[in-house]
């Protein structure tokens, strides 16, 4: 609808999400912590963070992130559960600062969540003094598959790359990666090269824009770029052709704001960002925006969604050269997905980082 | 659903049930003061969720906790615990699962992009320990969406899992590809038949996908899926482009129609692969010639055939006879 970046009403909408989220969201009810990680980090982006959040409500949601830990059951020991809830969803009492977790049935850690989780409290300024790192990096070791891929929980028949790149940056964040069986990692990453050389969620599937950019920022947080990528030079030429004036996240498909994060961060990291078109890249994501802020998923569509919302601002944070309406973006590292800005600032208080 | 359970007048929410009577609801404790990140749910959702959490907790195995997930489902359909409690009940209970897969259709139907209902039954399918009508089902959601990535991964799940390489599946993707020939999911099912079926690819099985491809390529030139799908063949069968001299004619064919990319850049890829093995003026200047027109022609990319053109001058001049 716009032709300009529309920063204060992006805010405003960051700031409605994370009091409230309309009765839609339900569905979602098991992954608020993402719903968390995209208002926390793109307030952060908007640079409206300490304006929205005051110290003390920081306090109080750095403590509801810790209550969603799950640690070891003193009996069962660590089975696969350990690390984080979306939600209380289970009927957990809030306990911030428990340091074990009695076992219940079906109550398991996600992935998806334990990665966001980390985020957040990095953005909001922790040391991560309350992670459990030994519990989380045993977890992982169980959630790997045999191929290599991994399942967000540890029941369930769902594995494939998305997982594969949570259990990477958090393995990064807590710097260890002894949870993860790195040859086997690499082995499905490449068994997951199509023949056009983009990247699929796993063996034989047609190749995407997300299982793209969280293939090559996964080989690139383990720092094995070259290894895991059959053909770097033709993975980067299939993520420059997916721009059609945003992105498309497969061949042929019309082109969608979150694919402006996934495959622009992707061509990021692959080096390849000065390739593209940035003024018909930019022109598309701010006809994306909608008149009550944030952005939907394409420009024919009038309300947003939280997730388009942040990877619209993300993905305009990635670009190098910042025209006046965006010059407010900090640039984005862009393998974890947060302000370089903020990630140089907190990211030496991580305790797992600063005592080796 | 949310909103039909709301017009039913008789609805009676779970906790006041008389068969619920003996549970004692447990809230979700969101003791987070301002509440962050909070839905709005409506209150039968609150309610059913509480009973849930009390049931669950207890880890009953029961019709009544069945019927309760079902409930809860269809206002969250993404919720994979549910599901998970779900597939264990119908497991204890030794129910019929075939029973099962039929319930839930148009659950699937409605929720065909949410990855929890194609999981779901694919845990069915995997403990039945038979494909049943799933192929017949899969085709009916890709009529709704033939690039529903989920119902593509559960067809090649099924495929290898049941090992139903039959060529039946190169006609049905045939189909789909007369009905969109830009169908790129399609043309990446045709491309995992041959890759993963259990029979290796021959020269002539090769060459009969190749002339598929340029077939298609004929109807439709501007189209990059069957030009990345010849490239794919020719890999798979181990040659390179420059062993198909008719990919080449079909380049030179092509490639001056100005509405289209793909066949210049596929003849500029082969006329790269040649002057890089025998370096001649009249190659390089071609090469030049050609990235001048794929500039104004692929113009998102100009940056990028810029800096191709970039490289061909940097061989060149590395090379004893420079051309320029």
């Amino acid at each position: 609808m716009s032709e300009t970046f529309e920063k204060h009403k992006h805010i405003k909408y960051f700031e409605r999400c994370f009091k409230m989220l309309p009765y839609q969201y339900t569905s979602s009810d098991t992954n608020r912590m993402t719903f968390l990680f995209f208002c926390i980090s793109g307030l952060d982006l908007l640079g409206a963070l300490d304006d929205v959040l005051t110290p003390d409500i920081k306090q109080k949601t750095i403590d509801w992130i810790y209550a969603q830990q799950i640690h070891p059951d003193p009996e069962i020991g660590n089975i696969g559960q350990c690390g984080y809830r979306g939600a209380p969803f289970l009927g957990h009492k809030f306990e911030p600062n428990s340091k074990e977790t009695i076992h219940e049935p079906y109550d398991a850690s996600n992935l998806a969540m334990t990665y966001t989780a980390l985020i957040c409290l990095i953005i909001l300024g922790d040391d991560l003094s309350r992670v459990n790192k030994k519990a989380i990096i045993e977890s992982i070791s169980h959630l790997q598959q045999k191929d290599g891929s991994f399942s967000p929980v540890i029941f369930g028949m769902e594995y494939d790359m998305r997982f594969l790149y949570c259990a990477s940056v958090i393995s990064y964040i807590l710097n260890d990666w002894s949870g993860i069986n790195i040859d086997k990692a690499i082995d499905f990453i490449k068994k997951s090269q199509t023949y056009d050389f983009g990247i699929s969620q796993g063996f034989g599937l047609e190749s995407h824009g997300g299982p793209t950019f969280c293939a090559v920022a996964a080989l690139s947080l383990m720092n094995k770029i070259d290894e895991g990528l059959k053909s770097k030079k033709d993975t980067l030429l299939w993520c420059l052709s997916r721009q059609v004036d945003g992105f498309q996240g497969r061949a042929n498909k019309p082109p969608d704001t979150c694919y402006s994060f996934w495959i622009g961060a992707a061509i990021d990291i692959l080096g390849g960002y000065h390739f593209l078109d940035h003024e018909a890249h930019k022109k598309f994501l701010y006809s994306t925006q909608t008149i009550y802020g944030g952005f939907a998923k394409y420009p024919e569509i009038d309300f947003p969604d939280i997730l388009h919302s942040y990877m619209g601002i993300a993905a305009l944070a990635i670009i190098p050269e910042k025209t006046e309406e965006i010059e407010c973006l900090p640039q984005l590292e862009t393998r974890l997905n947060m302000s370089k800005k903020t990630f140089d600032k907190n990211f030496p208080k991580n305790i797992f980082w600063n005592n080796n | 659903m949310a909103e039909q359970e709301q017009n039913n007048e008789t609805f009676v929410l779970y906790s006041k049930r008389p068969e619920w009577s003996d549970i004692e609801p447990i809230p979700q404790y969101d003791e987070s003061k301002p509440r962050l990140i909070s839905i709005n749910y409506d209150k039968e959702y609150t309610d059913a969720m509480d009973v849930f959490r009390a049931i669950v907790k207890k880890k009953e195995i029961s019709e009544r906790a069945l019927e309760l997930t079902e409930f809860l489902i269809g206002y969250n359909p993404a919720h994979y615990y549910i599901w998970k409690y779900r597939q264990d009940i119908l497991l204890q209970l030794n129910y019929d699962l075939r029973e099962e897969l039929q319930k839930m259709e148009e659950t699937t139907f409605d929720t065909m992009k949410s990855y929890q209902i194609w999981h779901h039954r694919q845990v069915m399918v995997d403990n039945l320990n038979d494909p049943v009508e799933e192929m017949d089902l899969i085709k009916i959601v890709l009529e709704y969406d033939a690039k529903n990535y989920h119902a593509w991964a559960y067809r090649q799940w099924l495929i290898t899992r049941f090992n139903l390489f039959n060529n039946s599946e190169l006609e049905y993707i045939d189909e789909l590809l007369l009905e969109d020939i830009r169908n790129n999911s399609a043309w990446n099912q045709r491309m995992f038949f041959y890759n993963n079926r259990p029979e290796i690819l021959l020269d002539s099985d090769a060459e009969n996908e190749i002339n598929y491809a340029i077939e298609k390529i004929k109807v439709l030139p501007n189209n990059k899926c069957p030009w990345s799908y010849l490239k794919g063949i020719i890999k798979l069968n181990e040659k390179t482009l420059l062993d198909y001299p008719n990919v080449e004619e079909l380049c030179i064919q092509l490639k001056d129609d100005k509405t289209c990319i793909f066949p210049l850049s596929m003849y500029y890829e082969i006329c790269e692969m040649k002057y890089r093995k025998d370096p001649t003026k009249e190659g390089y200047q071609n090469l030049l010639k050609i990235i001048d027109e794929l500039e104004n022609r692929d113009f998102r990319r100009v940056n990028y055939w810029n800096n191709k053109l970039n490289q061909i001058k940097s061989f060149n001049k590395q090379n004893d006879k420079s051309f320029d």
